[in-house]
């Protein structure tokens, strides 16, 4: 956790510049930059860097193997592989994002009080976050997914709620820890409110662990509801999400083994773009490392 | 702090059928159910009373044996998991221990290198094996082995060749993380003091490395453990339906398509239960292998 | 990470509440009561026994209940048929009909009165002995409407069943030409009357597994995971030659194949189209054509929303590259259906195909006051039909190709029976992938299916057909053995059938078995029954140490009892 003294801005300029400069330094970091960066291209301009359409079924050319016209190859209906895969991404990161995002808000909603607090309110809301805890986080989703039903938004609805012990039980620790802190003690004592004390102070000296814990779950999240697409939890077809692209390709396994290798191989490297850039940012915002 | 956390599971277990929209005691009988079976079931389940008068009739039922009965097998569904169940945590361990043996190992050796090439190499692998998805990792290994190779059994259970790949592709992930975290513990004992002490007395640098800094280490790598293994009752679920492993995640999951409530109730259930006992054993290790206790 | 200090007491306290928490797991699943415990084996010490012979067979699906009226799909009911028998069979090569638990009987030109001539000496599983007794039990039962058969209304025209003699009943009949071929059909395996009275309802629901007179009885049956089938030595028609049958549930077709190619598994119901060159070349496996006999199509709810009009209907069926599915999905191993019944059955008639022509699809779909098209759900019961997720996901595409937005919906398939086998006030269908088996090979049967006084719950068919001419017809054709007239009357049904379009018709489904050469003799019927009734085992030569050790049974994974 970076001290910092205070919140003078020239200070937090250069702490920036430093923990960029050792971020770019981190060549795998970079290089997940770079792989994240075409995921997120593909996943906005789907529509534009897609050959194909995505959904439009031509059985005739069905199980092709890749080929100058079809760079991966087609699928069982004859979509274009590569059409499917571009615009899965879209789908893979847009449930990643928004059930890291609500799971974010809503851990820091338990878990600050919880932390900044402390007592009985710390007790209650984090008997509900360890009860969740009781449960493994895969098994968490399957769970809501049982009840939902299966379909893409409950998918998200499942993995996100999966992610809130995490949040709420890290920005509790936050909280706890800073609230000792000397300026915000201070800060107390001079009688500023909780709520200056919280959106000026804590929150901002929070972020580094929040963005890199953020940044690991997303892959996470993207490889839960993977899991739950593979297993016919998810999307239903012709929806080209990358899970169940793969579950769908078993069939196909030795005679057109690129039906499932091309979706998982998209889903390992988006994970593995996040992992990276997760890693670097942890060791580039640790002070303890040159 | 485990009781009352067993019980909180078992609340929210509890209160996933009822969340359901539908009438419970149709659900947990099965909507083609006779009449008098919805009603007798009503009233061993308690489902006309009140919430908290249901939840005591639950936990009364669950410690006298009584999970329900499955739906779709018409077989108790204690006794369903009974013969999974065995099936699930063998595997697991299986797969731990392998993980625990490679990543420890891989762990230990890097530390000892770092930064070298074959640290890097290493590195960067274990990073691959935490992102690539467990169904993936499952079919490739399929793929590899039983199909290609036919060294191994592709599907099913009665015998150690059929352990042989699921355990593998669990133990994929499992162990790249526990080689990192071995390794970055390693190489933080590594800096300490009392390191440096043991090798200006001139100890060979094995005796230093596995006397002194790997019993230290250990300490982050067992918790790190403990989180994994939760991860791999997760990845079980999925490994043990690519691989048509007769376990519990395959129960499980056979059970949500099928709509058997009382399975799905059932499973999950002893999923927690698990992961809570896992949860307090690698506490005790924890708190076992911790040097600095204090004897009162 | 912080580490935290923790005193010795606490250590304690931890390792105590571990092993306690340990103790009570173990405790408390060895007490949980098991429904069948393992019987004692009884080994002679003074002979080693040879190994068990054992075929193992894996399917799509599985039977949710052992009870042959109650559960449904062929294939299912092709393994219950070896354990509970039919009256009659048919032959494997031929279908004619040949003698079963029924030596002989005699029929009346009027068809109303079949009298059965029973074998004697025959014993159920249970030691209750058959005879004419259990036969009225059983067709009693069927007809019976508590007993929610799922194939109720093909035995409706049953009047009743009069026990002669012990081994001679008479079942007395409305008219009906092709009775006695409904005696192969899987449905009526004989039931032993012991266990009707003592089990009543829940007769096959288990837990108790269910006696017949069969080649093999239940030994075990493990939802999700096998059913376990041992040889009776007391058949009437001789010992089998394999003492154990395994059939193990696997919905999908490539890990079906894979374990066929693994030699985990020796025979496989649905093996995929796309595998079928690779089963060629192999050297150790071969493979089973039928003849095409299901018709496969998409019922079309005909009494809901837009698919009550004609119109609408008949515009699907020109939406739909049949020719394309065929080649692309089938590999061309599927026969496009240019009526319902198969070429080789009674009443086949060329209506069809509907060819491909999606603009005149489009301009049905105008005239019928759906230019934008419409939302509907298309729902199916995985594992059961060749190719299905495949075949509906084509359909699918060819359907938005006309404008509409179809939703697919894939359910497990005893679920999607208990949705579908419903009557139609709580039945939400509104496109169901269906195939429909012509088990006797005949009109009637289908076009039973689709009258409306067979509407659910008396059997039926998801579209809710409801043609008044159709159902006279079906009545007509019924009624008399005159082979012009029955054709002449079966020649129109078609043709009001196919305009009326309560399907969209497809194909018929290829049947394509693949086995591993050391399961000898094992033949596919003509009614998709697996017929094992002459197979044996090619027996390995001898195990090496290695493969011994690589097949050790580690303790906990035993799921099955010891060979009895």
């Amino acid at each position: 956790m970076t001290r910092r003294r205070g919140s003078g801005s020239s200070e937090r300029k250069s702490q920036r510049s430093i923990v960029y400069l050792k971020f770019r330094r981190n060549r795998p970091a970079v290089a997940g930059c770079v792989m994240l960066g075409a995921t997120l291209v593909c996943a906005i301009l789907a529509d534009y860097v897609a050959p194909y359409d995505p959904l439009k079924a031509d059985l005739g050319n069905n199980l092709a193997p890749p080929s100058s016209t079809h760079i991966l190859g087609t699928d069982e209906m004859g979509r274009d592989l590569l059409s499917r895969i571009i615009h899965g991404a879209r789908i893979s990161l847009q449930l990643g994002l928004i059930s890291v995002g609500t799971a974010l808000v809503i851990g820091i909603l338990i878990g600050a009080p919880a932390g900044y607090y402390g007592g009985l309110a710390d007790h209650m809301l984090m008997g509900i976050v360890n009860i969740m805890m009781a449960f493994p986080t895969f098994l968490l989703a399957i769970m809501i997914v049982a009840i939902l039903g299966p379909s893409l938004s409950n998918c998200m609805v499942a993995v996100g709620i999966a992610l809130i012990p995490l949040y709420a039980r890290l920005s509790r620790a936050m909280f706890l820890y800073l609230r000792e802190l000397d300026f915000v003690q201070a800060a107390r004592m001079i009688g500023a409110s909780d709520v200056r004390i919280v959106f000026r102070h804590i929150l901002p000296n929070s972020l580094a662990p929040l963005i890199v814990q953020s940044t690991l779950n997303i892959a996470t999240a993207i490889l839960s509801a993977a899991s739950l697409g593979f297993l016919g939890l998810g999307a239903e077809p012709p929806i080209p999400e990358w899970g169940a692209m793969v579950s769908r390709g078993r069939l196909y396994l030795v005679t057109a083994p690129h039906i499932s290798l091309y979706p998982g191989l998209a889903i390992m490297i988006t994970a593995l773009s996040l992992n990276m850039i997760g890693d670097g940012l942890r060791d580039a915002l640790d002070p303890r490392m040159t | 702090m485990t009781i009352p956390t067993v019980f909180g599971a078992s609340l929210i277990v509890f209160l996933l059928i009822r969340v359901i929209p539908g009438d419970p005691a149709v659900l947990l009988a099965g909507e083609d159910a006779e009449p008098l079976v919805v009603e007798s079931l009503r009233k061993e389940w308690g489902l006309a009373e009140p919430l908290t008068t249901q939840y005591l009739v639950f936990v009364r039922n669950i410690l006298q044996g009584n999970l329900g009965v499955s739906l779709s097998s018409n077989y108790p569904v204690s006794h369903e998991i009974s013969l999974r169940l065995p099936s699930t945590m063998l595997l697991t361990l299986l797969a731990m221990m392998i993980a625990t043996v490679a990543g420890l190992s891989i762990g230990i050796f890097s530390s000892t290198r770092p930064y070298s090439l074959a640290d890097n190499f290493t590195t960067t692998l274990s990073l691959v094996g935490v992102s690539a998805p467990v169904f993936w990792t499952a079919l490739a290994l399929m793929y590899l082995f039983a199909v290609k190779l036919g060294w191994l059994p592709a599907i099913g259970s009665g015998s150690l060749r059929h352990l042989v790949l699921p355990s593998l592709t669990l133990a994929a992930f499992a162990t790249p993380e526990i080689a990192r975290q071995t390794r970055s513990s390693m190489l933080e004992v590594l800096r300490q003091e009392y390191i440096r002490t043991a090798r200006s007395k001139g100890l060979r640098e094995i005796a230093v490395v596995y006397r002194h800094a790997v019993r230290n280490a250990l300490i982050p790598v067992i918790t790190v453990i403990g989180f994994i293994l939760g991860r791999m009752l997760g990845g079980s679920i999925v490994t043990e339906t690519v691989f048509s492993y007769p376990g519990m995640g395959k129960l499980l999951v056979d059970a949500i398509f099928m709509r058997d409530y009382p399975v799905i109730q059932g499973t999950i259930l002893v999923y927690s239960l698990l992961f809570v006992f896992v949860n307090v054993l690698v506490d005790a290790m924890y708190a076992y292998v911790d040097p600095r206790i204090q004897y009162k | 990470m912080e580490l935290t200090t923790r005193s010795k007491s606490s250590l304690r306290y931890g390792l105590l509440v571990a092993v306690m928490i340990l103790i009570a797991a173990g405790a408390y699943f060895l007490a949980i009561p098991r429904p069948s415990p393992p019987s004692p084996t009884t080994t002679t010490l003074t002979t080693k026994p040879p190994p068990p012979r054992v075929l193992t067979i894996a399917m799509g699906t599985q039977p949710v209940n052992l009870d042959t009226a109650r559960c449904g799909g062929m294939i299912n009911l092709g393994i219950m048929r070896l354990v509970s028998e039919t009256p009659l069979d048919i032959h494997y090569a031929t279908g004619e009909l040949i003698p079963s638990l029924v030596e002989r009987w005699e029929e009346v030109p009027d068809a109303t009165k079949w009298t059965l001539y029973l074998k004697k000496g025959v014993k159920f599983h249970d030691g209750t002995p058959f005879n004419a007794t259990a036969i009225k039990v059983t067709f009693e039962r069927l007809i019976d409407p508590k007993t929610k058969a799922l194939t109720q209304g093909l035995w409706q025209m049953i009047k009743s069943i009069d026990v002669i003699d012990p081994h001679t009943a008479v079942i007395n009949t409305e008219p009906n030409a092709a009775f006695l071929k409904k005696l192969n059909y899987a449905p009526c395996g004989i039931v032993s009357p012991t266990e009707i009275q003592k089990y009543g309802d829940n007769y096959g629901l288990g837990p108790h597994l269910p006696a017949g007179t069969g080649a093999y009885r239940y030994a075990e049956y493990v939802k999700g995971s096998h059913i376990k089938l041992v040889a009776n030595d007391q058949y009437w028609g001789g010992r089998p030659q394999i003492d154990i049958i395994y059939v193990k549930p696997v919905a999908e077709a490539a890990a079906r194949m894979m374990a066929l190619e693994a030699g985990e598994v020796d025979f496989v119901f649905n093996a995929p189209p796309p595998d079928i060159p690779r089963v060629k070349k192999n050297p150790d496996l071969y493979l089973l054509e039928g003849t095409p006999t299901r018709v496969m199509w998409i019922t079309l709810n005909t009494q809901w929303g837009p698919l009550r009009n004609k119109m609408v209907r008949q515009a699907l069926n020109y939406a739909v590259n049949k020719t394309a599915i065929n080649e692309r999905i089938f590999k061309g191993t599927a026969v496009i259906a240019d009526c319902a019944l198969p070429r080789h059955a009674f009443g086949h008639t060329k209506v069809g195909p509907y060819p491909y022509d999606p603009a005149k699809a489009k301009q049905l779909l105008r005239d019928a006051g759906y230019p934008q098209g419409f939302e509907v759900t298309l729902r199916y019961g995985i594992g059961r039909y060749l190719m299905d997720a495949e075949l509906v996901e084509a359909i699918q595409s060819y359907l938005s190709a006309v404008g509409l937005k179809v939703r697919i919906e894939a359910l497990e398939w005893g679920t999607f029976q208990a949705k579908t086998n419903i009557p139609l006030e709580q039945n939400d269908c509104q496109m169901t992938f269906l195939g429909a088996g012509v088990v006797q090979l005949d009109f009637d049967q289908t076009m039973t299916d689709f009258t409306k006084a067979f509407w659910y719950p008396k059997g039926g068919h998801p579209s809710f057909y409801d043609n008044p001419r159709f159902d006279e017809l079906h009545r007509l054709g019924g009624r008399t053995t005159d082979i012009d007239k029955r054709k002449a009357y079966y020649k129109e049904a078609h043709e009001i059938f196919w305009e009326d379009a309560p399907c969209i018709f497809l194909y018929f489904e290829p049947q394509l078995y693949a086995a591993r050469r050391r399961a000898k003799e094992v033949y596919v019927r003509h009614d998709e029954t697996i017929w094992l009734k002459q197979a044996w085992i090619e027996a390995k030569s001898g195990q090496s140490l290695l493969t011994v050790f690589w097949n050790l049974q580690p303790i906990l994974v035993k799921t099955e009892d010891e060979a009895q």
